[in-house]
């Protein structure tokens, strides 16, 4: 009881501190609140920027999985050069018209793989893509775009859906017939609907279905800019088209968990196959690009993280010094309340409280501080933010941290010097 | 009561060591007004400080009631500075940004005492200025400052009352109410330890100890030497 008492009193004691040295209280609470702060606002955003960046990805099918031929497709210029829409218009030229001629995919590796019954493996559909100029019905001037030449399947896989008129069917792809299902955004001042003839290379194709518009992708095209036609008709467009050549397999998957292990199959049975060595076709999973900007924001949000330490650390200094100032007020009065009965227990809890109250308030305020950086930058900047548990404890522990380092350590130091060296100490 | 045998301090260690006292041996008995002095120097605080265990000895026996101290631990001391000795220093040792009334209840919070209003009050009462109670410590003048220094050292009825020149930074008018505020302690009973170098102020005590370089060299009471 006396103990419990006495500790209570120590309490007070703190408090009582606290009280009476305002500014040196307000200046700590300010390093730990800019800390902090800064620790969860910047933790915060970085975390926010992969998940975003992730989650759009995610949108774009983590359960797809593409082969094209040749085993370095995305090393194409494409991927980086895609600013300018010329330069994206020849990059596509390049990419499509395959650079070792001789490596290609064809039907019966789509085939192959349809009929094989790899595991895990859902639908099995394929692309041939080429780029067309299209013109509209009495008009002069053309516009190219990307035309891909698919089955139904491909419908189902990318979940397409048509906000006007609907997708071609088996029968259109048997009987040949030249209908055109377009992207949101083909020829957006001309106004394409469903029924309209559109001038493709030269042959002329109905419209029978119009997409509900898609975000767009990272991935440098986008269903909103392509024209989706039955592949047996390829042949009849202008260009080097083949409906034998494709340019992409695409194959769905039950579950995405397992991705990894399904991919691997894959490439040891269309290795097997198609009878090489080495791989001559790539194959790539959105997953694989999720993986990859993981590390590189992970990367990302360690380096605000550490910008973040470093202004921690800064703050830290400012808070040792005005501790540093206040730490011959401090030691006298330690020395003052040794001679009138201190123990050196009493002391060491005061202190600590004061500390853990300090660093507590500065912990929360700092942490809403910090959530309101991260909201502030979301609103006005357009980032995302997200609190993680992580930057939460990071922040608290360094905080904590702080307040030991530079509010227990001189006290505990303090509290071993007799009363007499105490009181003389200036 | 107080009982010292050979005991020495040393301050400081190796070529920087510095002897401040001396193979003391000393006697205090209970309701006596001992002062202490000496040139400035002298040792006469680094005596006091050791009286009061406000410091420990390099060598020797400090007897406290036949009891050693030399056995105490940390808490055992701190609650012989709360409830045995009160301090009354030169500097008054106040903390500054404490209200008089926290200052002078200080020792009987550490002590976990009841009733702390009407004992500071008291305390406040002996010393004559009750009405500064709500008073920041820094807003007193020196002598109000050293009366509530000697308020607090009140508080918890010590048997023994220390003084380390308590007149040292007051002007001499102050420093005799201070000094009055003394001897009516000792009349009621408190033994009396007051460190000076201001003859006028020894003759205030019964008996006087003079210390030359950390040795006493004369040790006598005050009537007879008159
Ligand atoms: N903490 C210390 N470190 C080193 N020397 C000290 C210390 N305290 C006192 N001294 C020295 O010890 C001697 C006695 O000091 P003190 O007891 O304070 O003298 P007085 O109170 O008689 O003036 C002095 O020479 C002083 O310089
Ligand atoms: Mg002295």
């Amino acid at each position: 009881m006396k103990e419990v008492k006495r500790f209570l009193q120590n309490i007070r004691f703190s408090l009582q501190g606290l009280g009476s040295n305002k500014m040196t209280s307000f200046l700590t609470l300010l390093g730990i609140v800019i800390g902090i702060g800064s620790v969860i606002g910047l933790m915060s955003l970085g975390q926010g920027t992969q998940e975003s960046i992730v989650s759009d990805l995610e949108d774009l099918g983590t359960d797809i999985v593409t082969i094209s031929a040749g085993a370095n497709m995305y090393d194409s210029p494409v991927m980086s050069e895609n600013a300018d829409e010329k330069d994206f218009n020849q990059g596509l030229q390049e990419k499509y018209s395959v650079v070792d001629e001789s490596i290609k995919l064809t039907i019966d590796d789509y085939n192959f793989l349809g009929e094989e019954g790899i595991e895990n493996v859902r639908d099995v559909s394929f692309t041939i893509i080429s780029l067309q100029d299209i013109y509209l019905e009495d008009e002069e001037s053309a516009e190219s775009y990307s035309v891909v030449g698919t089955n139904t399947d491909l419908f189902d896989i990318y979940n397409f859906e048509c906000e006007s008129g609907s997708g071609f069917v088996q029968a259109d792809i048997d009987e040949g017939n030249l209908v055109a299902v377009v992207g949101s955004e083909v020829l957006e001042e001309y106004v394409v609907g469903v029924g309209d003839v559109l001038n493709i290379g030269g042959v002329e194709f109905e419209v029978v279905g119009v997409l509900v518009e898609q975000e767009d992708s990272l991935l440098g095209s986008s269903p909103s800019v392509e024209i989706y036609i039955p592949f047996s008709v390829v042949d009849e467009i202008g260009g080097d088209s083949d409906s034998e050549i494709l340019t992409r397999i695409i194959l769905r998957v039950e579950d995405d968990g397992v991705l990894d292990q399904t991919i691997l199959d894959i490439e040891e049975r269309l290795m097997e196959f198609r009878d090489v060595e080495e791989m001559d076709f790539s194959i790539f999973s959105i997953q694989t690009l999720v993986d990859r900007v993981r590390s590189i924001t992970e990367t990302f949000t360690l380096l605000l993280t550490g910008i973040a330490a470093i202004s921690l650390l800064v703050g830290g200094i400012g808070i040792s010094n005005v501790m540093l100032i206040t730490v011959s007020q401090r030691t006298r009065e330690i020395g003052i309340r040794k001679a009138v009965g201190g123990r050196r227990s009493d002391i060491l809890v005061q202190f600590l409280s004061e500390a853990v109250f300090l660093t507590l308030i500065g912990g929360v305020v700092g942490m809403g501080f910090g959530i309101l950086i991260g909201d502030l930058a979301e609103r006005f900047l357009g980032l995302s933010a997200v609190i993680t548990l992580d930057s939460v404890i990071l922040a608290v522990g360094i905080s904590v941290g702080i307040g030991i380092l530079f509010g227990i350590l001189p006290a505990n130091k303090a509290s071993r010097l007799s009363p007499i060296e105490a009181l003389r100490y200036e | 009561m107080i009982k010292l045998t050979d005991i020495t301090k040393v301050y400081g260690k190796g070529s920087n060591a510095f002897q401040a006292l001396r193979d003391i041996d000393l006697e205090i008995g209970k309701g006596e007004f001992v002062a202490i002095m000496g040139a400035s120097g002298s040792g006469k605080s680094t005596l006091m400080n050791i009286l009061g265990v406000l410091d420990t000895p390099t060598s020797g026996q400090y007897f406290f009631n036949s009891e050693s101290v030399e056995g105490f631990r940390d808490s055992k001391l701190a609650d012989f500075r709360n409830m045995t000795v009160g301090f009354v220093f030169q500097r008054f040792n106040l903390l500054n940004n404490m209200s008089v009334f926290e200052n002078v209840a200080l020792p009987a919070r550490y002590a976990g005492l009841r009733d702390i209003k009407s004992k500071v009050a008291e305390s406040l009462g002996t010393v004559g200025i009750e009405d500064k109670q709500k008073n920041m410590a820094n807003e007193l003048s020196g002598g109000e400052m050293q009366r509530v220094a000697m308020a607090r050292a009140l508080i918890m009825s010590p048997s023994i009352i220390m003084a380390d020149e308590p007149t040292g930074n007051l002007d001499s008018k102050t420093g005799v109410e201070i000094m009055e505020l003394i001897a009516g302690l000792h009349r009621k009973g408190h033994t009396i330890i007051l460190v000076t170098h201001d003859r006028y102020v020894a003759n205030y005590a019964d008996r006087i100890l003079e210390i030359k370089d950390g040795v006493i060299v004369k040790d006598y009471e005050r009537s007879k030497e008159l």
